[in-house]
């Protein structure tokens, strides 16, 4: 039956729009209840439990179906769905019979009591429905709401109908269902006094004029770590001043959360503050000390010079919330028998919330996820419910978890709409498959990896032509011919944009049949390639460049020690020894060019864990070595990446999916310099060229190592290297490869940036159709915007999965004494870097209930002096590590100075009895083993 | 115009017939054929309205659209009027060939509104000298059977009657830029008072006495008709002469006479039956197109 659903919409330029829409009502969808003969073969879709199971509850003992409303669905799914809690979500949504239960809005009705009304004469159709099936099995539907309004409406019209707490609670199986409730607070369910703390938020239509007009700013909110009690908002839009509008104290910020995006006002001039340099942890349990809070707001305004000052600001509403579950611990109430306590999370900027929960003993040490339901404004903590139970803090796979969901990475099992667009096994490369496609096969090509490495992207070939010049072929693994545009896997792949690699696990970007199978280019099997190959002579010059999808045959997978030792032992002349020790030469060429022209050779202490096979714990845990073949690879990696970014470029020179490097502000380097020139070093930064001759200029005889250290300052100074969108940017130059133009091509299995720039690629050379999203710009620029935040979290990851792995190696491994180098000087700490492990820590020098040694801090050479001892950057010191489990959620490693002897600051080299870091915690768990 | 040829012998058959006050189809010479009206016929109008009288067949669309006042009228909204000549009613509307008369139609149609009384063009402004609603009235005709204007001005009337106007606010904040508000309540919106609203009540001279509502054949007989264009209390708003003939004063005031008792009757009855209808409520089964 048709009916047309009118309504009017204000059009963006300022005109109204009458629209109208055709609704077709279906007359076959059935209830959903087994043996239902009056709903006929209508029973597609999810069913409905023939019998619905014995929940005791003591509000309705017969069997019965529920119904929850929408904003109960909303709310309640997560936290109280089970199945078999709730019979029929499905049957809500599709509104049975929708010939009697079709429901139009009426006159002084607006669409919210519409929609009210449909679930109640949908819960009152069920009923009728059901009785009518069969008299002896008397089944009900149960209406699920939290309106009030609604409740007594559907009480009124003889529906059985219960708020969820009201049903939830009369469960008497699950008592533990409770503690799920979102906690919506409601009238009569205020937990505090009633004073009110926080100003209110102005409605959004109120936002939206005033940010018109200007006198409200929109930005995202940022909570700073290291204060509770401030953060920054940052303008969106871009205009120059005010771009960073800092908020401080409670009430100035509003009950925003990390990541809000929201409404700020400015205040005026006699009121802006400096950021302060306080470090401010919110510690107190108790509820209402909110003055002792103003207090602690006062202690930030500390006199600063007028030039400090900075737009300060308060939040007037917010636009969108952004939250999200958190991970965290619990912090228990120190009443006892209470049911609320503080939830801390793990992300700092997150604030504390209160979660009510029965079962805290239970939960006390364990990492858990927690989920904001609201922040009413007499509530000086964000209310919200308990989700899930990850697991004891400290365990293995608990610990990966949370920093994976910390993250946001991605890493659900891939689902099956993702797996159903894999190729069927067996595979094998067909007729169709060829065409287009060049074959390869007979070239002996070979790839070099790391060890233990399942998923190869990059093979390479070297030969003497005819003519004497030497074709050098890179070949990519073809990603792109079964990741095919729009579908499933290439949205999911798109949306988890890399490959995220932790220290015992791989989170891939592609199912593993891609990944380690289809696409890897495994020796001795045929695959697809993508492959780049040059013409080059004998001093690696490039006279041709050709880019072609093919198939080949890999002749030798090695690894980086493996290539190595065929390229030096001389007796071997095989042609993949031939071939490498080509590829070698023509790398050494290339790379003394590219630094020729002023790329950075820099360095970062990569370090790699030994594990144990069986426990999986790591045993030992050194750098990473640096092989000639590593270099090999690389280079002509750079080479393939630029040869591809020019090709694309020309191509489409507005939607080349490229990567820059920008140029970091001279005031970034100036911690380099001033370092270098405590060692009587001079380090230019004018051009990225001078900066690596410079580099490669300060050797001192006496300190080998110092060079290294220079060069992991200077990594310090750069900037994010981030992909954009060709038509979008004009500045393309990649300043740490000295090179106008880059892109990623050569690892598509494990980033998705080179899967689009394959695509381009294989347009641009004919091999591959095009689709529409593949040349609009915007789409592009928001596939960047994605890749660049998933790699920053992945980088992230992968540290604090490193920084994870390290402190389970040292809390086996005991107290160590380590040779360490001060990487910088702070005011009242200096930072180390022990390069036996690639370890950076920092050394405090001042501690709580210790008297404050004497510190004179020198910004200018810099030095810190402490008693008569001073400290300078690259100073060899020594330092003890250990495990600090003083703050369970935050483990840290902690160091100590052992030399040079400061009396009462070092610790004296061999005395461990009066370490007393590792908190009781600790000690009674070695009782108890 | 859409016609008809009619021998010498039918002619004199209808104006003798007309002279006896009985007309080929047994009315008399002030009698309407039988109206039908339906409003809110087309949904994605904001009102609109189809007229049948006898086999003519008129549709009526009223668009109400944002627009800026006229300068001279800088609180008043407008109409517009647009009248398109289907090729439905007649080949000779083909291509081109209806214009001329879409635009008589039209000129006239804006005639018989361009006074204070008809419609009450300040309710159709929101805010002076930036915006006003503009109602476009389009006029399609179906088919044609004589008596055009009278067809399409109870029409325009009864459209007019249905059309509802959603309710804007204008916001206007501290620094004096307005926004426009539009309410969430479909049923929040403003009626046009179409009291003043004039119908149009043709008059044909045959022979020497007329006719009101002639047909087809009645029109080929006639030379000059009378357009008066009267409101429902019988005031005059427009008079034109159509036709190639001439009227004597003392026929013109006749006829003038004729049109206001006309007049008020046809304003009755079309009241009348738009309140019988919108009586029935949303529920309504429409006739539409397929009844």
């Amino acid at each position: 039956m048709l009916k047309s659903k009118t309504f009017l919409k204000k059009t963006r330029a300022g005109g109204v729009m009458k629209i109208v829409r055709e609704h077709y009502l279906r007359d076959d969808i059935g209830c959903g209840a087994a043996g239902c003969t009056a709903c006929g073969g209508a029973h597609e879709g999810p069913a409905l439990e023939p019998q619905p199971q014995d929940l005791a509850s003591s509000l309705c003992p017969q069997p019965h179906y529920l119904l929850p409303d929408t904003n109960v669905l909303l709310h309640q799914i997560v936290s109280a769905w089970r199945p078999g809690t709730w019979a029929s979500v499905a049957s809500s949504l599709r509104l049975p019979g929708s010939l009697e239960t079709y429901v139009e809005q009426e006159k002084g009705e607006n669409a919210n009591d519409r929609n009210d009304r449909a679930i109640r004469v949908a819960a009152k159709w069920y009923n009728e429905h059901l009785k009518k099936m069969s008299t002896d099995n008397q089944l009900q539907v149960i209406f699920i709401t939290n309106d009030r309004k609604n409740k007594e409406k559907a009480v009124e019209e003889g529906i059985p109908a219960f708020t969820c707490e009201e049903y939830i609670k009369s469960l008497t199986a699950n008592p533990e269902l409770i503690d799920r409730l979102a906690c919506l607070s409601e009238e009569g369910n205020e937990i505090e006094s009633g004073k009110i703390i926080f100003s209110e938020h102005l409605p959004l239509s109120k936002l939206q004029q005033g940010i018109k007009s200007g006198t409200y700013l929109q930005g995202t909110f940022r909570a700073s770590r290291e204060n509770y009690l401030e953060a920054t908002v940052w303008i969106h839009g871009d205009n120059e001043e005010n771009k960073e509008i800092i908020l401080q104290g409670l009430k100035h910020l509003n009950r925003a959360i990390h990541e809000d995006i929201v409404a700020v006002e400015l205040l005026p001039k006699s009121q802006w503050v400096a950021p302060s340099s306080v470090v401010l942890h919110d510690e107190g349990q108790n509820e209402d000390d909110v003055e002792k809070e103003e207090e602690r707001e006062q202690m930030l305004k500390t006199a600063v010079s007028e030039k400090m000052l900075k737009p300060t600001g308060r939040v007037v509403g917010i636009i969108k919330r952004n939250w999200r579950p958190y991970c965290g611990m619990l912090s228990k109430s120190d009443i006892k028998e209470s049911r609320r306590h503080l939830f801390t999370p793990a992300d700092k900027r997150i604030p504390r919330i209160r979660i009510e929960t029965r079962q805290a003993s239970t939960l006390e040490g364990r990492r858990i996820i927690v989920a904001i339901d609201g922040w009413p404004r007499n509530s000086r903590y964000p209310n919200g419910h308990f989700v899930k139970n990850l697991g004891d803090v400290g365990e293995k796979e608990t610990e990966t978890e949370v920093l994976l969901l910390e993250h946001d990475v991605p890493h659900q099992p891939f689902s099956q709409a993702v797996l159903s667009f894999l190729p069927k096994m067996p595979w094998s490369i067909t007729e169709k498959d060829m065409k287009n496609r060049e074959d390869l096969r007979h070239l002996c090509i070979c790839s070099v990896d790391p060890p233990g490495c399942t998923d190869i992207d990059d093979a390479l070939h070297c030969r003497e032509l005819e003519n004497g010049n030497l074709e050098v072929g890179v070949h990519i693994a073809d990603v792109s011919h079964f990741i095919r545009p729009g579908n499933a896997l290439d949205q999911e792949s798109a949306r988890r944009g890399t490959t995220v690699y932790l220290c015992e696990k791989r989170i891939d970007m592609v199912p593993e049949l891609l990944s380690s199978n289809l696409c890897s280019l495994k020796c001795d099997v045929d695959r697809l390639a993508f492959s780049c190959i040059w013409e080059m002579n004998h001093s690696a010059e490039i006279l041709k460049t050709k880019f072609t999808k093919s198939v080949i045959n890999s002749k030798a997978s090695l690894t980086y020690a493996e290539a190595q030792l065929r390229i030096d032992s001389a007796n071997i002349r095989d042609d993949i020894t031939t071939s490498l020790r080509g590829l070698n030469k023509l790398a050494k060429i290339l790379k003394k060019r590219r630094i020729e022209k002023g790329a950075l050779t820099l360095s970062s202490p990569e370090v790699r864990f030994h594990m144990d096979s069986e426990t999986h714990d790591p045993i030992d845990l050194q750098t990473k070595e640096l092989r000639e073949t590593n270099s090999m690879v690389e280079e002509f990696m750079l080479l393939a990446n630029i040869s591809v970014a020019k090709k694309i470029h020309e191509e489409f020179s507005e939607h080349a999916l490229l990567r820059k490097h920008p140029a970091p502000p001279p005031s970034n380097y100036e911690i380099l310099v001033k370092a270098a020139r405590s060692r009587n070093l001079e380090i230019k930064t004018d051009t990225a060229k001078s900066l690596a001759e410079s580099l490669d200029q300060a050797e001192s005889p006496t300190f080998p190592y110092l060079n290294t250290l220079l060069r992991i300052l200077a990594t310090r100074c750069m900037m994010q290297a981030v992909y954009f969108c060709s038509g979008m940017d004009n500045d393309f130059h990649h300043y740490g490869l000295a090179s106008p133009i880059y892109t990623h091509f050569t690892s598509p299995i494990r980033r998705y940036a080179d899967v689009i720039v394959h695509r381009l690629l294989a347009v641009a050379i004919g091999a591959d159709c095009t689709y529409p999203e593949l040349t609009d710009k915007h789409k592009l620029a928001d596939i960047c915007k994605n890749l660049n935040y998933r790699h920053k979290m992945a980088q992230y990851a992968q540290r604090a999965s490193v920084a994870f792995h390290t402190q389970l190696f040292f809390k086996s491994k005991g107290l160590v004494s380590e040779e360490a180098y001060i990487l910088f000087v702070r005011k009242n700490a200096i930072v180390v870097l022990i390069p036996k492990y690639g370890l950076e820590g920092t050394v405090f020098f001042e501690e709580k209930d210790k008297p404050n040694p004497r510190l004179i801090y020198d910004d200018e050479i810099p030095s810190l002096k402490i008693e008569d001892t001073v400290f300078h950057v690259f100073d060899k010191v020594k330092v003890k590590i250990m495990l600090d489990s003083s703050n369970l959620q935050h483990q840290k490693l902690r160091m100590s100075l052992v030399e040079p002897q400061i009396p009462g600051i070092s610790l004296p080299p061999d005395d461990i009895s009066n370490m007393n870091l590792n908190g009781p915690e600790k000690k009674k768990m070695k009782l108890e083993k | 115009m859409a016609s008809v040829a009619l021998s010498e012998a039918e002619k004199v058959y209808i104006m003798h017939g007309v002279q006896e006050d009985l007309r080929v189809d047994g009315r008399g010479c002030e009698d309407y054929r039988c109206v039908e009206v339906e409003t809110d016929v087309v949904s994605n109008t904001s009102g609109s309205a189809r007229v049948k009288l006898g086999h003519t067949d008129i549709l009526v669309g009223v668009k109400a659209e944002m627009g800026t006042p006229k300068l001279e009228k800088p609180n008043e909204g407008y109409l517009e009027f647009f009248v398109d000549c289907s090729a439905n009613a007649t080949p000779d509307f083909e291509g081109r060939g209806g214009d001329d008369l879409g635009t008589e139609i039209a000129n006239t149609l804006y005639r018989i509104f361009n006074n204070k009384s008809s419609v009450d063009l300040k309710t159709l402004c929101i805010s002076p000298r930036e915006h006003c609603w503009v109602l476009y009235v389009d006029v399609l005709l179906l088919e044609c059977d004589g008596n055009l204007f009278d067809a399409i001005s109870i029409a325009v009337k009864a459209a007019l009657f249905n059309t509802r106007i959603p309710r804007v606010r204008v916001l206007e904040d501290e620094e004096g830029s307005k926004d426009i508000e539009l309410s969430d309540d479909p049923y929040d919106c403003i009626r046009l008072s179409v009291e003043n609203v004039p119908c149009i009540v043709t008059l044909c001279k045959i022979g020497c006495r007329h006719v009101v509502d002639a047909t087809l054949q009645e029109e080929a007989c006639s030379l000059a008709s009378l357009l008066v264009s009267v409101t429902s209390k019988g005031v005059v708003t427009c008079l034109r002469k159509v036709g190639k003939g001439s009227l004597d004063p003392e026929s013109i005031f006749e006829m003038m006479e004729t049109s206001k008792r006309v007049g008020k009757v046809l304003h009755a009855s079309l009241q009348s039956i738009l309140h019988k209808e919108e009586s029935l409520g949303p529920k309504r089964q429409k006739v539409g197109f397929l009844g």
